[in-house]
């Protein structure tokens, strides 16, 4: 129950800065810790209590093949948290781009000047 | 080898050469886009007559690999997509080719379309993810294009909304998966026959909310009129039909097919996201001066007809939706197109300085007429068979109050397209000089304009396909089917 709760602050705190802090830069690491929080959950998806082991089948765990299919850790979702890692990092790069762009034409990272329609 | 995943094959492969083409030949590259698309909608158009399930398998049996599945449903969704692509495309070659930044521009288009088709073809949650993110990626950064202070505001403000979006996405289908223990759709749905659980509900709206943002739903579509007035204007029509298509499929097949047992929730559900959608993108229609945000704003408030006949979800309803859906992106694909030449021709989007379009840029006026007309849904145009059928749909299933908010939503929709139409007449200005004549940019604007006429005239000329893709919808038997 820990690890989804703690996942869940995450995502939370990830979504109040993403969507409430006025720095851009703030808002960056909030979206960051969001999808972070997210990945948590989904690899705490695969723990398979105290005795998981890890899904890689060698010769002893061959003799044990039942033990192995029971307690071997789920790999679907590890091979998932590494694909969205790396869509993240994209976003995270793209945003950070947007930040530079911003600060060179605003001269602020102020995300409040950023809602105003004038002009 | 004949396979309908090479229509994504080609669009991927395209938007990974188009650096390499920009490089080679700087002055012929801006027809590689057209061709690439051409290619990708001809592959698709090859399966017009061949009903029933499309399946591909790229590695390993359904329930475990990938798996590429389309129905009539997403078949109907596939032509749209792809064919708009496509005309986009072409328009694009001409209309941006003075542009410093083509080759950019080329690239990130063929990556959105990528996504846009991969989120339609897949039969796998966890593709439908990766494709919808490929979609959003490119198109934050299409909207940036121009670098402008205002487009790096309505950058920003998608950037926040959109990645919001994909990752309450992502959380839906973690949610899921732990549940059902399978990322499989049609295997999916077959095991949420057998189970209940209160997760699935925090699920689906995760992903209502999710693909919601893309499909411009009311509470969610404060980013959309600003980043389709700034973004390149074939960009834009991109977002208007593609984007929409993309994720009004995913928010259907999701519904209808995966979530198939649960179906009495979603009526009401729907109709009250419909009925806001309708009514506050009517409302701010009204106040627009910027003739994209209008149009945009028109999009928006017809999404909501889409939700409000898809959720009679009797046969009538689906039918009128899908039928309503087509005649959107056609005609909001159209008002984009048109309205760029015009921004172009006038030097500025506001309606004010408009006058006497009709003159001097007889095809874009004639566009813009046609595809508002199709919108509001008066006689002549595929709108009203659509609109007729919806009423109709809309009645017979008992749903009267709704169905009257979405007859007086129309006459709100003929009030606030008066003011492009006055626009286009008048007295005769002095503008800078548009050549509508060539053929880059003659092709899509007549072919879209007969489109809406011809459907207007022959509306059965599209039931066969809407049939299939209601059927489909309603009936997910033969989707799940290859699993047994």
């Amino acid at each position: 129950m820990i690890e989804y709760s703690f996942s869940a602050a995450l995502m939370v705190v990830g979504a109040y800065a993403l969507l409430f802090k006025e720095n851009f830069i703030k808002k960056v690491i909030g979206l960051s810790v969001m999808t972070n929080g997210a990945h948590l959950l989904l690899i705490s998806l695969g723990y398979r209590g105290p005795f998981g082991v890890p899904p890689v089948l060698n010769a002893n765990l061959f003799y044990n093949f039942r033990y192995f299919l029971v307690n071997a850790v789920d790999p679907l979702t590890q091979a998932l948290v590494l694909t969205s890692i790396v869509i993240n990092v994209s976003i995270t790069a793209f945003a950070l781009v947007l930040a530079i762009h911003t600060y060179r034409k605003f001269d602020s990272l102020d995300c409040r000047l950023l809602g105003e329609e004038s002009d | 080898m004949k396979r309908v995943i090479n229509a994504l094959f080609a669009l991927l492969f395209g938007a990974f050469i188009s650096p390499l083409v920009g490089f080679v030949f700087p002055k012929g590259s801006r027809h590689f886009t057209p061709l690439v698309t051409f290619v990708s909608f001809a592959i698709v158009l090859s399966y017009f007559n061949s009903p029933g399930l499309i399946t591909n398998v790229l590695w390993k049996a359904p329930p475990i690999g990938i798996f590429i599945e389309v129905d009539g449903f997403n078949y109907l969704m596939l032509l749209l997509a792809t064919g708009l692509g496509f005309l986009t495309a072409l328009f694009a070659s001409e209309y941006m080719r003075e542009s410093p930044r083509l080759t950019h521009y080329n690239t990130l288009y063929l990556l959105m379309l990528t996504g846009i088709v991969g989120v339609i073809i897949t039969g796998d949650l966890f593709n439908l993810y990766v494709f919808f993110e490929i979609a959003s990626i490119s198109s934050y950064a299409l909207v940036a294009y121009h670098a402008s202070k205002g487009a790096l505001r309505a950058t920003t403000r998608y950037l926040i909304v959109g990645s919001l979006g994909t990752t309450l996405v992502f959380l839906g289908i973690i949610l899921v998966y732990s549940v059902t223990g399978s990322l499989n759709m049609a295997d999916i749905a077959i095991k949420m026959s057998s189970i209940d659980s209160p997760l699935l509900y925090v699920a689906l709206a995760f992903f209502f909310i999710g693909f919601g943002i893309k499909a411009d739903l009311v509470p969610f579509h404060a980013w959309k009129p600003g980043a389709l007035s700034l973004a390149p204007s074939p960009a834009a029509s991109l977002f208007a039909g593609g984007s929409v298509v993309m994720s009004l499929y995913a928010i259907f097949r999701i519904f209808f097919t995966i979530f198939l047992y649960r179906p009495f929730y979603f009526t009401y559900i729907f109709q009250f996201f419909a009925v806001f959608t309708m009514l506050v993108g009517a409302f701010l229609a009204f106040r627009q001066d910027d003739m994209k945000k209008l149009i945009a704003f028109s999009g928006i408030s017809q999404v909501g007809y889409v939700f409000l006949a898809v959720s009679f979800s009797t046969p009538a309803g689906l039918f009128a939706g899908l039928f309503q859906m087509v005649n959107l992106v056609v005609s909001e694909v159209l008002l984009f197109l048109c309205a760029g030449l015009v921004a172009r021709h006038v030097g500025s989007k506001k309606m004010d300085s408009m006058s006497g379009l009709f003159t001097t840029l007889p095809l874009a006026s004639v566009g813009i007429l046609v595809g508002a007309g199709n919108i509001i849904g008066i006689p002549p145009f595929s709108g009203f068979a659509s609109k007729i059928l919806l009423y109709q749909a809309g009645f017979d299933s008992g749903f009267l109050v709704v169905t009257l908010i979405s007859l007086v939503v129309s006459a709100m929709t003929l009030g606030y397209f008066l003011k492009p139409i006055f626009s286009l007449s008048g007295e005769r200005r002095q503008y800078e000089a548009v050549d509508e004549r060539k053929p880059q940019i003659f092709i899509p604007l007549a072919s879209l304009v007969v489109l809406c006429l011809l459907l207007g005239f022959f509306p059965q000329l599209i039931y066969p396909l809407l049939n299939r893709a209601s059927l489909a919808l309603m009936d997910p038997t033969a989707y799940l089917g290859v699993l047994r």
